[in-house]
């Protein structure tokens, strides 16, 4: 009883769910590498690996466990990823552990800035539109929502360097990446135009979420009764009708997650940022199997976690959805 | 005693700017410090669109598009919106026909009282110990805990209660009850209506009761004031209008009240419907549905003195046929 009430909670359905998600990811990756013509064997030695012995060759599946049943070699990879050994890059020698500890909190950085570039220009430009429906200013801020979604991310960012660089002779991207703990000013100076980038291509659609989100709540109930009891606007416009269209931004907020990792593989590498989405483009530049492999679960990972905060984050907004 | 507090002129709501339609139609409608009114009507008369109105309230595509809402000498209809936005809730509060979407589902019941107060420059440690005292005086049990619920935590009663609670947190002079029972079970009714009933004795503001079911506010008003199609047709003391109805649709909705063992008489449900605020009806609104009809009718009727009260009708009650 107690275990079936336990297990009917949402939170904890969630817990599962997001769970079962991981192990799914986890297949879904190994299988996509074992799918990719040539093994570790022929990655790791190049041409060289026509020249093998069949003998030498035996020896090496032996040494990979290539001679396992795959299902054998699935947990025993499985079972080195759960213990932290995410490989090695054969020709740094370093291993894919460290460098992801290294690069993600990067990437973090950089997803965490751009979704407040993204949030305060969507909802600010969505508060615009939406206090005059249908005016000069209203169709100002569509139109530029419309651009942000219609500019890829390549392109935004390469006019915006060359702008900086060339025009302004402003260019912190060109020194050696500087850690946030390192030097912070420099640091955020050099993650000032990727988020802006990152930003601007979230911000379109947190607007148009926002924009009808706040046109829908403006009518409802609720806020007349503020408005009854004397509300002065700019409360209103925050404490009622932004509150009320929370939910939804959340929403969009939280399913622009895996533009945004897609984004920071581009944006990482026009503004050598060495985040996590870099670490992928390199590893397949340089055909580093174990490095790419291990980077795109660790991606995977990243996204079905943030998935999951999404979720929990409802529990505090929505007051009702806390209660179940 | 006297002085009137609410002197409603001529009245009129239309949506739409460009083809407006007219929903309500000149209203008149005055009452005295401390008077409780009941308008009554069938569902879609214009009852709410009057109320919302004269607090300024609606919305879009709903607009005043003629006549005065006199509150304390002042026309409420010309006000501009900062000012008007001072006497909401603190001079004129409503309670609302819905509990369940009347509050916001993301603040606190308590905050959304207290909230009433702050906006009009209570500071917030008189605001918290007057929420309190209000919770406390609607009947919701154990204020200090129940403040922090949310409002799905509460039933449509208690969630009524925190409205009543949030209307009359300053003492307004005029409150607004626009069928504050008509969400609710029968018997959490009778609470609701005694609890306003009671609170508009204590503090003596003049009240508007809005239904559509004359027998709930029978006991409650002094003076009924009855609505069809958007037209006030009849505006008399209760005792007059029960005895003596002026108006043939006033007469009807007597008819059909449930008789004292709480059985309605099935003959005396009014046949048809009210006119849409589309629909265009020559003359008196009323005409299609009359028993008494006749020719003259065909002009609209002026609501004119009657006995103790007025109504708007071209045929006398002693002209009337069975
Ligand atoms: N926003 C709106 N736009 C257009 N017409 C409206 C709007 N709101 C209300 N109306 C119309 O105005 C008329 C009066 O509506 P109102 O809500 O005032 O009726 P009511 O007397 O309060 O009825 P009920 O007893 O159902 O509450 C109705 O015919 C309705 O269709
Ligand atoms: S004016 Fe004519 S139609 Fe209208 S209520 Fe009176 S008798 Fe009926
Ligand atoms: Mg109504």
């Amino acid at each position: 009883m107690i275990l079936r009430g336990t297990l009917g909670h949402p939170l904890v359905r969630r817990l599962l769910e997001a769970l079962f998600t991981l192990a799914g990811v986890a297949v879904l990756v190994f299988v996509m590498l074992r799918a990719i013509p040539g093994d570790q064997i022929t990655a790791t030695l190049g041409t060289e690996a026509a020249a093998l012995t069949p003998a030498q060759r035996a020896a090496l599946e032996t040494y990979y466990g290539l001679d396992q049943p795959l299902v054998v070699q699935f947990w025993t990879w499985l079972g080195s990823v759960l213990t932290g050994n995410l490989g090695a890059s054969e020709r740094s020698g370093r291993s894919v552990l460290e460098m992801t500890a290294n690069s993600l909190p990067i990437t973090l950085e950089l997803a965490v800035l751009s979704l407040v570039v993204g949030l305060v220009l969507g909802v600010g430009a969505a508060m615009l539109s939406a206090s005059r429906p249908d005016s000069a200013r209203d169709a100002a801020g569509q139109a530029v929502a419309l651009a942000g979604l219609s500019v890829p991310a390549f392109l935004l960012g390469s006019a915006l360097l060359a702008v900086a660089a060339r025009f302004l002779g402003y260019n912190p991207n060109a020194e050696q990446f500087a850690p946030l703990v390192a030097d912070p000013a420099l640091n955020l100076q050099q993650m000032l135009m990727p988020a802006l980038v990152l930003g601007f291509g979230l911000a379109a659609p947190i607007m148009r979420t926002a924009r009808s989100a706040l046109l829908e709540t403006r009518t409802l109930d609720f806020v007349r009764t503020a408005r009854g009891k004397g509300v002065p606007p700019r409360r209103l416009q925050v404490r009622h009708v932004l509150r009320g269209a929370l939910v939804p931004i959340l929403t969009m907020t939280g399913l622009q997650f895996g533009y945004l990792l897609g984004g920071a593989v581009v944006v990482e590498q026009i503004f050598s940022v060495p985040g996590i989405g870099r670490q992928v483009l390199i590893g397949i530049q340089q055909k580093e199997y174990a490095v790419v492999q291990s980077t795109v679960l660790v991606i995977a990972v990243t996204f079905v976690l943030v998935n999951l905060a999404t979720d929990l984050l409802y529990r505090v907004v929505d007051p009702r959805v806390r209660a179940t | 005693m006297n002085s009137p507090v609410l002197e409603v002129h001529d009245l009129a709501v239309a949506a739409g700017r460009k083809h407006p339609v007219e929903i309500v139609h000149g209203i008149d409608l005055t009452l005295r410090a401390g008077e409780t009114v009941g308008v009554v009507g069938e569902s879609g008369s214009g009852k709410s669109v009057t109320m919302l109105a004269l607090m300024r309230l609606l919305g879009e595509p709903l607009h005043i598009s003629r006549g005065h809402v006199r509150f304390r000498g002042q026309d409420l209809a010309a006000l501009r919106e900062p000012e008007m936005r001072s006497l909401r809730g603190r001079e004129i509060a409503m309670v609302y026909q819905d509990p369940m979407t009347s509050l916001n589902p993301f603040m606190r019941v308590g905050d959304q009282v207290t909230e009433a107060l702050l906006v009009h420059g209570v500071d917030e440690g008189k605001a918290t110990a007057r929420c309190l005292e209000l919770f406390a005086r609607v009947g919701i049990p154990d204020p200090a805990r129940t403040v922090r619920a949310y409002p799905h935590e509460f039933s449509g009663g208690m969630r009524q209660r925190v409205v009543i609670a949030m209307a009359l947190a300053l003492r307004p002079a005029l409150l607004i009850a626009d069928e504050p029972t008509t969400a609710l079970d029968v018997t959490i009714q009778q609470q609701i209506l005694g609890l306003v009933a009671e609170l508009q004795q204590e503090m003596g503001m003049a009240t508007i009761w809005v239904t559509h079911d004359l027998g709930v506010v029978a006991r409650l008003v002094e003076r009924v004031v009855v609505m069809y199609g958007g037209h006030v047709v009849e505006d008399a003391p209760v005792a007059q209008l029960f005895a003596a109805p002026q108006h043939p649709y006033t007469e009807r909705l007597l008819a059909s009240l449930p008789n004292p063992t709480g059985e309605r008489a099935p003959l005396a449900q009014i046949p048809g419907r009210p006119p849409l605020p589309s629909e265009h009806v020559e003359g008196c609104a009323f005409r299609p549905r009359c028993p008494q009809a006749r020719d003259v009718c065909a002009m609209p009727p002026p609501l004119v003195d009657r006995a103790a009260g007025r109504a708007a009708c071209w045929v006398p009650p002693h002209e009337w046929s069975a």
